[in-house]
């Protein structure tokens, strides 16, 4: 039996039944990292596996039952694990020990998920490969050249070359998504508010939810129904119901959505054929698809390079070298110690954004850039609030193509900020969005197709994606 | 030259809550340093704010003691700027929508505008020595409102006298509403004074100057004073004054530029994402407003026309609410609102700002209060007595037993003394109907009381020898 | 973009920046700016969207246990007296 391509539902089973011991589920699970480790996907593994594991089989010995029970996951470096580092993949904590729990870790902890270790990251959750690391980039796990995407491409990678069935990631725009689709496997980012955000290192406030890596729908709809829910920590989290969302409709005669302002923008990308072979399927397999449009959808990204970096600004205003982030040897001053800190702490990347926050922000500048932005974010609201008057579901491709290559992107910041023009849109509508891995580049790596639904509405999601996925198989 | 002074003022008072503004911690003062505190309050990553209902509440309260409308959406904005004792780098402050809007206070004889009240969060604490300087995050979070006078609208704050008034009457208001201590020494209301100078009868303003760091009501009074004189000189000289920030040096009695205008923060203030916007519901309002404790100015009108007591006292017992909370308990046992003012005013409160409390029970004074009204206790032997219970647990008739200063009034026991008196002194008693001299009159009252070893009541004694030797 | 403008927003950033960075930085934020001016100068336009909440769904005034010093303070870099400490502090 190869428990390593067992997912989380069946490795929940068979120890249950107790066909396999959790004890050597996760020594099975820890090798792999083991060996997988030149992907560099993985920062630590957490020496406390093997124990956990132990007390788990006697729980379960005892008759628990939880819907994670034994099932091992990983973690993207910037959720807070009580007692364990977590470093945002950023030199400036790396020493960080987390002294409290996220209240995602307190639930898949309560239903029995043995945290194997702490993924890789780009440094705060800012990019999309993966290599604005301070620990080094991660690797795609299908081409050893290419990036796995990001900012979540360490627990993409994960999942994808089995160190684990299910791992969490965060989104802010598309860092879930993206190294999804570069990998080949599922990945949702949820309603906005439907996660609670309580330690998760934020990013940018009003964007950011916890999200989920997963080989199958099925284990993502669990995933889900654990850490879903409101949370008296998070005021922005959101009281509505939890729905068992494993458990699928069955008749789906959904109406799936296509922008047409999304088929103009891919033209000529390499995602451009992958999408039209998508709607074809779509239609053989007796979808009704609709035209729709969402015309301000080409203000998203733009939108979501002002709003993402003013919040980031001020939300990492808080590591300074004073209170728990490390401290500039030479600084004198209280003024050294915050720039000195600050500017030997933050990566490239990270330091453009919060100069770039600070700057929409600034006095005189924050009603043209901030103000506005949350204006035309208003708008955009509407406009898929009416688009879902039309049709149930919104496909559209998660990536413009294929990973790219480790080194490859031009210096310009802006092409790469391109990279997240399909994903932002659901951040910025706080919609959720699963991206479905579907087709192939012309490299013969994976391209994902990502599927919008109105807030809330994830269990349609996941009956669409297990419906449509069985009718490939 | 002759200017017109226009005086504004930033007021920040701490919230009487259990908890802090945005997190379960205790609002307490005094404690360990970082012992009150959690993720919250130390801004550690993936920590958020939580807003305290009560805050609010306190803050609408606040607003209608003031003559506020209040705001039916409230938003709350980060403050930006990195300072040690601002854990997460930003203030949880609010600045578009403010919970309360438009309110008055009356000063003297003007009703000074007030532009607004909001409710934010206060910072930690620094403690500086020698060379380092100690965070204490214990009083970050604490809920904070801060009231901003309206300079644009007439009429102003023009004086140090008026300014000192200003704050006087708010910290009342405050208080008798339950919202704040305003515990000066303890930093819990603060000032910030902005001043500005115009040529007598100008319509156009002057450039503003800003005050900061000013402990306690004298020390502000003292800082315009100072920046009056500071800019009328300037202006005499026929200067300019700068558009700036200084801070008071209380020790020296002087101020120093703390920054210009050039570098003046920039604040860049956001709505705080985390938080969300707070619907406040016309019903709510009204069940703060139907539970505001009554307010000084209402009392004030109760204790002249209900009570018949003058303007003076009335003041006087408001101006400390324990006092006046005390008088009105009294009042409860014992329903005679001149005498018992009399007393508290007397007796009471010279003893309470003595020993910063009132150490006598309300049943014990009314006791003696009665006693006296009775004839029981002379007066003089009541604020003996008095003495002898304030801050003890003694009640005041076990005492006054104790030391026999009680009067029989038994009127026979105090007439067979007076008659035995009148026989015995036969002599005197007839020089008095002879001479009609009251000295002569006094001697025999003296001579009871002396029988009676003082329990009698002289001013009786005197109407019975009256009486009798008519 | 002037220099003197991005070493304003490195001050307010608590940034410190070489002189050839600032000059890479200066070319490179002309875009990122650029960028962002595409919705500054759009057309497109709606009402700002706030989630809310009633007063009455706000957090009940009951405390909860706080952290333990030693907790709280576990990352610090330089603690005494159950204080963070930082150089002296003058105004």
């Amino acid at each position: 039996m190869e428990i390593l391509s067992l997912s989380a539902l069946e490795i929940r089973e068979k120890i249950l039944t107790k066909k396999l011991s959790c004890q050597e589920v996760v020594k099975a699970f820890v090798e792999q990292i083991k060996k997988c480790q030149k992907y560099n996907a993985v920062l630590e593994i957490f020496d406390d596996v093997e124990e956990k594991a132990k007390e788990m089989d006697e729980k379960i010995g005892q008759g628990f039952k939880g819907k994670l029970a034994g099932v091992p996951i990983i973690i993207k470096d910037n959720i807070l694990y009580e007692g364990k580092i977590c470093s945002c993949s950023s030199k400036f904590l790396k020493d960080f020990v987390a002294p409290y729990n996220a209240t995602v870790i307190e639930k898949v902890l309560a239903e029995g998920a043995i945290i194997l270790g702490r993924a890789n990251m780009d440094e705060f959750a800012m990019g999309s490969s993966t290599e604005n690391s301070a620990f080094g980039v991660t690797h795609n796990p299908l081409d050893f050249d290419r990036v796995p995407g990001g900012s979540s491409g360490g627990s993409a990678c994960a999942v994808a070359l089995n160190m684990c069935p299910i791992a969490l990631g965060t989104e802010t725009g598309g860092s879930v998504r993206q190294p999804a689709s570069y990998c080949g496997i599922y990945g949702l980012k949820p309603t906005y508010g439907r996660i609670s955000r309580y330690g998760i290192v934020a990013f940018a406030s009003s964007l950011d939810q916890v999200g989920i890596f997963s080989k199958t729908v099925e284990d993502n709809a669990l995933m889900l129904e654990v850490i879903a829910g409101g949370d008296e920590h998070d005021s922005t989290s959101s009281q509505t119901a939890v729905d068992n969302y494993s458990c699928f409709e069955n008749d789906c005669k959904y109406t799936i959505g296509i922008p047409k302002e999304i088929v103009q923008i891919s033209q000529g990308m390499a995602c451009q054929k992958n999408y039209q072979n998508f709607i074809d399927s779509l239609k053989k397999k007796g979808f009704a698809v609709k035209e729709i449009s969402l015309d301000g959808i080409s203000l998203c990204l733009p939108t979501y390079y002002i709003l993402a970096p003013a919040e980031a600004a001020s939300n990492l205003a808080r590591f300074d070298g004073v209170k728990y982030t490390s401290r500039n040897k030479e600084a004198k001053t209280l003024q050294e110690i915050y720039k000195k800190s600050r500017s030997e702490g933050f990566g490239k990347e990270v330091k453009r954004r919060i100069m770039l926050g600070n700057y929409v922000l600034s006095a005189g500048l924050y009603d043209a850039y901030y103000k506005k932005a949350k204006a035309v974010q208003g708008k955009i609201i509407s406009q898929f609030d009416k688009a879902f008057e039309q049709c149930d579901l919104i496909a559209m491709p998660t990536t413009i193509g294929e990973a790219f290559k480790i080194g490859s992107k031009p210096s310009n910041p802006i092409d790469t900020y391109k990279e997240d023009v399909f994903t932002v849109s659901a951040n910025i509508a706080g919609v959720p969005s699963l991206s479905i891995p579907f087709g192939q580049g012309e490299n013969g790596l994976p391209l994902g197709i990502q599927i919008l639904a109105k807030k809330f509405d994830e269990k349609k999601i996941y009956s669409f994606a297990n419906s449509f996925t069985k009718g490939e198989e | 030259m002759q200017y017109d002074v226009v005086i504004g003022l930033e007021v920040h008072a701490e919230l009487k809550t259990q908890t802090k503004c945005f997190c379960s911690c205790k609002n307490t003062y005094g404690d360990l340093p970082n012992s009150n505190c959690c993720p919250v309050c130390m801004g550690l990553p993936g920590a958020l704010p939580v807003l305290n209902k009560f805050a609010v509440e306190q803050t609408v309260r606040a607003g209608l003691a003031l003559g506020f409308e209040i705001n039916k959406q409230a938003l709350f904005e980060r403050k930006n700027y990195f300072y040690p004792d601002l854990a997460k780098a930003y203030q949880i402050s609010q600045l578009e929508k403010p919970i309360c809007i438009n309110g008055h206070l009356k000063v003297f004889d003007k009703e000074i505008p007030i532009n607004r009240i909001h409710l934010e969060e206060d910072a930690g604490k620094l403690v500086h020595k020698d060379n380092v300087s100690l965070v204490d995050y214990n009083r970050a979070g604490v809920p904070l409102i801060e009231l901003v006078t309206d300079a644009l609208k007439q009429p102003h704050i023009e004086s140090a006298d008026e300014a000192i008034e200003f704050l006087t009457k708010l910290r009342q208001i405050y208080i008798y509403a339950g919202v704040a201590d305003c515990i000066v020494e303890k930093g819990q209301m603060r000032a910030d004074v902005n001043v500005s100078l115009k040529p007598k009868g100008s319509s156009e303003f002057g450039t503003k100057v800003e005050m900061k760091n000013i402990m306690g009501f004298k020390a502000v009074h003292r800082a315009i004073t100072y920046e009056i004189q500071r800019q009328k000189e300037i202006l005499d000289e026929g200067g300019v004054i700068e558009q700036e920030t200084r801070k008071w040096d209380n020790d020296k009695g002087e101020s120093y530029t703390l920054r210009t205008k050039e570098n003046s923060e920039d604040y860049r203030y956001f709505p705080d994402p985390d938080l969300l916007m707070v619907n406040i519901d016309q019903k709510d309002i009204d069940r703060i407003k139907d539970s505001m404790p009554i307010l000084p100015a209402q009392l004030k009108e109760k204790f002249m026309n209900e009570y018949g007591l003058s303007e003076y006292d009335s003041d006087v017992l408001l101006a400390d609410k324990e006092v006046c909370d005390f008088f009105i308990a009294c009042l409860e046992d014992y329903f005679k609102p001149k005498t018992v003012a009399n007393w508290v005013i007397t007796e009471v409160l010279a003893r309470q700002k003595l020993e910063g409390k009132i150490l006598v029970s309300k049943e014990n004074l009314v006791w003696i209060i009665k006693a006296v009204d009775d004839k029981k206790v002379q007066r003089l032997a009541a604020k003996d007595l008095l003495s002898d219970i304030w801050g003890t647990t003694l009640s005041a008739e076990e005492q006054a037993r104790k030391k026999d200063i009680l009067a029989d009034l038994s009127t026979d026991f105090v007439l067979e003394v007076i008659e035995k008196v009148v026989k015995e002194k036969s002599g005197v008693v007839e020089q008095f109907k002879r001479e009609k001299d009251p000295k002569i009159l006094n001697f025999l009252v003296g001579q009871v009381m002396k029988e009676t070893r003082g329990k009698a009541n002289a001013q009786a004694v005197l109407q019975k020898l009256t009486d009798m030797l008519k | 973009m002037d220099l003197k403008e991005i070493k304003h927003l490195a001050e307010l950033s608590k940034l410190e920046f070489s002189q050839e960075e600032l000059q890479a930085f200066s070319k490179e934020f002309e875009q990122l700016v650029d960028f962002a001016d595409i919705v500054k100068n759009s057309s497109e336009s709606g009402q700002i969207k706030y989630a809310q909440i009633d007063m009455n769904d706000l957090r009940q005034d009951k405390p909860k246990e706080s952290m333990s010093v030693e907790k709280l303070l576990q990352n610090t870099p330089k603690v005494a007296s159950q204080s963070i400490v930082v150089p002296r502090i003058v105004e």
